[in-house]
């Protein structure tokens, strides 16, 4: 079942500057999807496009079937939660245990239950010794994981993380994907739209989305797209670490053209 | 310029519920590295430390000397503070709080216009910076709020590099940057460094600091854990406490030697120097 469909859509801030061009795509329930592209693609546009934090100029957008418009756009908007690249955009609470809530009171969770629910999301993300702390004095890291705890809080449907993980340090990057990883065992119908620049995410995500300069570049298996190297070249997108590797070593005249694995290389090279 | 602290020790909101130490008794010179990663753990004090050379944040106790300035724990005493500041450049983590003008142009002018230097010599000043960071002319006169991420990341980055300062300092530097993107920008900061501008870069990327640093601090809790070079940092035994990654040719190099391949970890800093390795070891191997 389609989640969300992308119907034609365009959109530009400036009058004759369109930033993203006629786009359509389709995400079925479930995936993990990765966005990716250049700075300056269209991204991150799109996401706010698709979570009604910009209107619409043309084209169409649904949601479970149904056309995001008017007022429905606020019943849409629940079922769909963001996490941005910079936290601090999003806090609103005086502490952590505040932020947490703040989505929860919006939803009407009853206090009694809503200290339950606070404290299961900031153990889940490890920020159980920080509930009384000010957001804004924690570190960039500290800060993410408040703000995808927050999200999580409200158990959407759709989350779309817009390069969530870019500010932060590998172990906190490891433990919000392993988390995101983990939450979609226990839950297969959540669907994740991961806005990347992580090659090595998208390689082991269900789907990838290509933007180019606010076109629908490619789309499709990460395995079979990221076979198409000239493809990929030709817009300088990056190739994964393996993938770079191989081709310096094929360059040198080293045959290592059928190895998939790191492993597979190691052996090949020491043979 | 040598930069050293002495005994610095700094602790945020003191006295208030929200007390968290930001660094305890660091003492440090960067006066002998050109190109000096800072690396460790979120929280472990890497952007409270950086904030302590341009006396943006100023010491609970003791003191930093940069150049011929001292930075004291005495707000009153630290006059014309604006003298370092013009010699060295910050870009901060989150770039879009160092922007506020109306064009991208203006943005850029602002601080070389600030330190005194004519309209006409900003103006090319900051032509020339935005080229560089891969900004052309179509974005001159766009509102530095109307970019993407990664754009605006550029337009801070031009906008310190416009003042030529003598030392850079970056605070993660390429995230949000698309690869293409963050591999110019490294070139950059690789240019300036041979053309004389210190650099001290805050990261948690590796494969950065293997590729690029000539010496590496690893900052925890507060407190300098080590100081060394990149290749004492990733051979050392207790490296997997300091919970950072390995650079990706690093464990390469490391996996080929266990099975075998002679290969110099020495000369290693990227995929080419890999290869090069991986080529002259086979060499030996047949």
């Amino acid at each position: 079942m389609n989640i969300l469909s992308v119907k034609d859509l365009s959109f530009g801030y400036e009058k004759d500057k369109k930033v993203l061009k006629n786009i359509s795509f389709d995400i079925e329930q479930g995936k993990y999807v990765s966005l990716i592209g250049h700075n300056g693609s269209g991204k991150s546009t799109l996401a706010k496009l698709i979570v009604g934090l910009l209107d619409l100029q043309s084209g169409s957008i649904e949601v479970f079937g149904e056309v995001m418009k008017g007022k429905n756009i606020y019943n849409l908007r629940q079922k769909i939660g963001i996490v941005f690249q910079n936290p601090d955009n999003q806090f609103i609470g005086a502490t952590v245990r505040d932020d947490i809530a703040f989505g929860l009171e919006n939803n009407c969770v009853p206090h009694n239950q809503m200290d339950e629910i606070i404290n299961e999301f900031a153990g889940k993300v490890n920020m159980m010794e920080f509930l009384d702390k000010e957001p804004t004095r924690l570190s960039g890291g500290q800060k993410q994981r408040v703000a995808i705890a927050g999200v999580l809080a409200m158990s959407p449907k759709i989350i779309i993380f817009d390069e969530a993980t870019a500010m932060l340090d590998p172990k906190g990057k490891k433990e919000i994907r392993e988390y995101i990883l983990k939450m979609k065992k226990e839950d297969e119908s959540l669907t994740i739209i991961s806005i990347t620049h992580d090659i090595e995410e998208a390689y082991n995500s269900d789907e990838v989305i290509i933007l180019n300069d606010g076109e629908l570049y490619l789309k499709g298996n990460p395995k079979e797209i990221f076979k198409n190297e000239t493809k990929l070249k030709e817009i300088e997108l990056d190739l994964p670490f393996l993938s770079k590797l191989k081709d310096s070593l094929i360059k040198r005249n080293i045959d290592v053209e059928n190895v998939k694995t790191m492993e597979e290389l190691v052996n090949a090279l020491c043979q | 310029m040598p930069i050293i602290f002495d005994h610095v020790f700094y602790t945020y909101s003191k006295k208030t519920p929200f007390e968290q130490i930001g660094l305890e008794d660091v003492s440090l010179s960067f006066a002998n590295y050109s190109f000096v990663a800072l690396v460790g753990h979120t929280g472990s004090g890497k952007s409270t430390l950086v904030q302590h050379i341009t006396g943006l944040i100023i010491p609970d106790n003791g003191t930093i000397n940069v150049d011929d300035y001292v930075i004291t724990p005495h707000k009153r005493k630290n006059k014309n503070i604006r003298k370092i500041r013009e010699q060295i450049g910050i870009v901060f983590q989150f770039p879009e709080y160092q922007l506020f003008e109306e064009t991208v142009l203006k943005d850029v002018a602002f601080g070389p216009k600030n330190f005194g230097v004519n309209e006409k010599e900003a103006i090319q000043r900051s032509k020339d910076a935005l080229l560089k960071v891969g900004l052309d002319e179509s974005y001159f006169n766009r509102s530095p709020f109307d970019l993407s991420g990664g754009e605006k990341r550029r337009v801070a980055i031009a906008g310190i590099i416009a003042i030529k300062p003598k030392v850079l300092i970056l605070d993660e530097p390429t995230a949000g940057l698309d690869p293409q993107g963050s591999k110019n920008m490294m070139q950059l900061f690789c240019d300036l460094n041979a053309s004389g501008t210190q650099i001290i870069m805050v990261t948690h990327d590796m494969d950065l600091v293997l590729e690029y640093a000539d010496h590496v601090i690893v900052m925890k809790d507060g407190k300098v854990a080590k100081e060394l070079s990149p290749l004492e940092l990733f051979s050392s035994n207790d490296y997997q406490d300091l919970s950072l990654d390995y650079p990706r040719v690093f464990e390469v190099a490391k996996e080929l030697i266990k099975k075998g391949l002679n290969i110099n970890l020495q000369k290693i800093k990227n995929i080419d120097t890999l290869v090069d390795e991986i080529c002259k070891g086979r060499d030996d191997y047949e």
